[in-house]
């Protein structure tokens, strides 16, 4: 058998270790999504205080089991199979080292194995911060390093392969745009395992008694892992956009010089957004925080604010040049909003944007920041950010995944087309209400939020019952949302409908294919251009300029809310 | 009668023309190593390095 597989849909030279190792990585990545997904639940009605399902310890177990699988062990294992598919399957080259990537996988898995043990058996309520002097049972920390050593195991090889392809001619001029966004990924990922393999190794001699943590040098090493891992995730989520836009409605790249821009912002300043939990620390000098949070990651919201632009406004473009030209707004009426892989890219483009990003830069500002810290806000933020945003992209681009690399149909299709609908609603309006419940000084992490047997009582605004089962109403639709994600994709790639060799899918009717497979959106001709005619005064994506104009807005006006929340806490004068 | 050649004596080769210098800051980006490195020394230097001598320089709090 030939080590590759010509892909029938792409043409694309498949090599058969990659396919297996993507398909590997983002089986274990569903696993832990559904075992992440489970506690979500749990402790979801317990947050919603008119149930409070679980007791205490149980309730810390489960946050704990939640954070730890949905923000490492689901993101990091999807985005080991983005690496190895923006790399060895877009570049139609080799894995050069099928070994490494076997063991790097190996790592990984027994990694998480012996932290899910010692957290279901309560050996690690320590939450997903797992701050000292809170301490677990050695194996969770030898498990996190393991999978931490795997996961950069599998960022040396994703290089390998890159550097492999360039020499063997695979490729020739830059790399393409979503491998570079994965190569920006892959850079964060390097230096973010560098932080946990730095903090973890004398955290774990602690748990031995071997040595001694600061607890405020670990606050410092530990989120330089536990901030940056969630901007691999920025980064993997924009290289996915620009592939979803490429692979539904044939989107174009608006100017190649300004995304790789916004991407090399990335690779230089986002990972300094870990300073933001920070700021209230009173260990952390004021330069070094404002430094961090300001002056340097304001360059990676630049680079956010160019990708957000530069996403939809080639999208336009792209079904512009393609005749969807009526009006402000006619590319949007006739998008493909049945499939499933265009749905979830437009909600997780608004609302990363919208709500995830809005909320972040602003908390990220050191004088507001000292209302929002610890709050609800916080959590109502990365539901936006990692959620809606990254978990939303990563479901839309397994929709083409299940075809092309698992080559099987899509299981009950049906369910497909609106999984991205009941996620997207459900997941907007729990992070929206957990954002104001934040607002009115709600505690994130508590198990009691009333601290009932407290000496002192909050005396939270009665609004408060209200937004919390509005949050609870929200959470429970999303967490529908993802359930119809793990039945759909779990039957799929088990007992879905096999695609022979040379399926393509190309023309196909009622199958359980997406439309950019049989219906790939026809390639772009130099007549197409002149046929748009001139531009008007908006420019040539007069429909993205307006969201745009709105996205300010509303941002400008979210800023200067909090600094009206902040002067009611803060009189002057 | 042959047509006349259009090609001067002075212009490049058609490979040459085919393949344009790439700029200096293209090759900057086109460097995947030069940004892995650029990365863990920027947030290295920044925020590890500089956070580790801010809590290195705290005085310890006098005792009650």
């Amino acid at each position: 058998m030939s080590a590759f597989r010509t892909c029938p849909t792409t043409g694309l030279q498949v090599h058969r270790t990659a396919d297996q190792l993507i398909k590997a990585n983002a089986v274990v990545a569903t696993v832990a999504l559904l075992v992440g997904g489970i506690a979500a639940l749990l402790v979801l009605l317990t947050r919603w205080e008119a149930v409070l399902l679980l007791e205490a310890d149980m309730f810390y177990r489960m946050l704990t089991i939640h954070g730890m699988n949905m923000l490492i062990f689901f993101i990091i294992f999807f985005e080991m199979a983005v690496l190895y598919f923006a790399s060895a399957v877009l570049l139609n080259c080799r894995i050069p080292a099928p070994k490494t990537g076997w063991v790097a996988f190996a790592l990984m898995v027994v990694g998480t194995l012996m932290v899910e043990w010692t957290m279901w058996t309560g050996r690690a309520d320590v939450l997903f911060t797992s701050y000292v002097p809170l301490r677990a049972h050695p194996l969770f920390y030898l498990g996190v390093i393991l999978f931490a050593v795997g996961a950069l195991t599998v960022v040396g090889h994703f290089f390998a392969i890159i550097t492999v392809a360039r020499k063997e001619k695979a490729y020739e001029g830059s790399l393409p745009l979503v491998t570079y966004g994965a190569l920006t990924a892959a850079a964060i990922a390097a230096v973010t395992l560098l932080h946990g393999a730095i903090i973890y190794i004398p955290t774990f001699l602690w748990s031995l008694d071997l040595m001694h943590v600061d607890a405020q040098m670990y606050r410092l090493i530990w989120w330089g892992l536990g901030h940056s891992s969630q901007q691999i995730n920025v980064a993997a989520m924009v290289a996915i956009w620009y592939l979803l836009g490429a692979l539904t409605v044939g989107a174009v790249v608006l100017n190649e010089k300004v995304s790789r821009t916004a991407f090399v912002l990335y690779v230089l300043f986002i990972s300094m957004a870990s300073a933001h939990h920070l700021l209230v620390d009173p260990g952390m000098g004021p330069a070094w925080k404002v430094w961090n949070t300001s002056y340097f990651m304001y360059m990676a919201v630049l680079a956010s604010m160019i990708h957000g632009f530069t996403v939809p406004a080639g999208t336009e473009l792209g079904m512009r040049l393609r005749g969807a030209t009526q009006g402000l707004f006619g590319w949007l009426k006739r998008a493909p909003w049945e499939d499933p892989g265009f749905s979830s890219l437009a909600f997780s483009i608004v609302v990363f944007g919208f709500v995830g990003g809005i909320t972040g830069v602003t908390f990220g500002t050191e004088q507001i920041n000292i209302i929002a810290h610890n709050t609800l806000r916080i959590p109502g933020h990365f539901h936006a950010t990692v959620v809606s945003g990254t978990a939303m992209a990563f479901m839309g681009i397994t929709y083409y995944v299940i075809p092309l690399i698992f080559r099987r149909e899509i299981a009950f299709y049906r369910l497909a087309k609106i999984q991205p609908y009941v996620f997207a609603i459900g997941m907007l309006i729990f992070s929206m209400a957990m954002t104001f419940a934040g607002t009115f000084g709600v505690p994130r992490r508590h198990w009691d939020i009333g601290f009932n047997q407290a000496l002192f009582q909050p005396g939270f605004s009665p609004a408060v019952n209200l937004i919390i089962g509005v949050m609870a109403v929200g959470g429970l639709i999303a967490i529908v949302g993802g359930a119809i994600y793990i039945v759909v994709t779990v039957v799929s790639v088990f007992f879905g409908k096999k695609m022979a060799a040379d399926d393509s899918g190309l023309g196909a009717t009622g199958r359980g294919l997406p439309p950019g497979i049989t219906n790939p959106p026809r390639p772009l001709k130099p007549e197409d251009r002149e046929a748009l005619g001139p531009s008007g005064r908006l420019g040539p994506v007069p429909g993205t300029m307006v969201l745009v104009l709105i996205f300010l807005a509303a941002f400008i006006m979210y800023y200067f809310v909090n600094w009206m929340l902040l002067s009611f806490l803060w009189e002057v004068g | 009668m042959s047509e006349p050649s259009t090609t001067s004596s002075s212009e490049p080769p058609p490979a040459r023309r085919r393949n344009p210098p790439v700029p200096r800051m293209q090759r900057l980006y086109d460097s995947p190593f030069l940004l892995l490195a650029a990365c863990i020394v920027v947030m290295f230097v920044f925020f590890t390095a500089w956070g580790v001598f801010e809590i290195m320089s705290l005085e310890p709090a006098p005792l009650p």
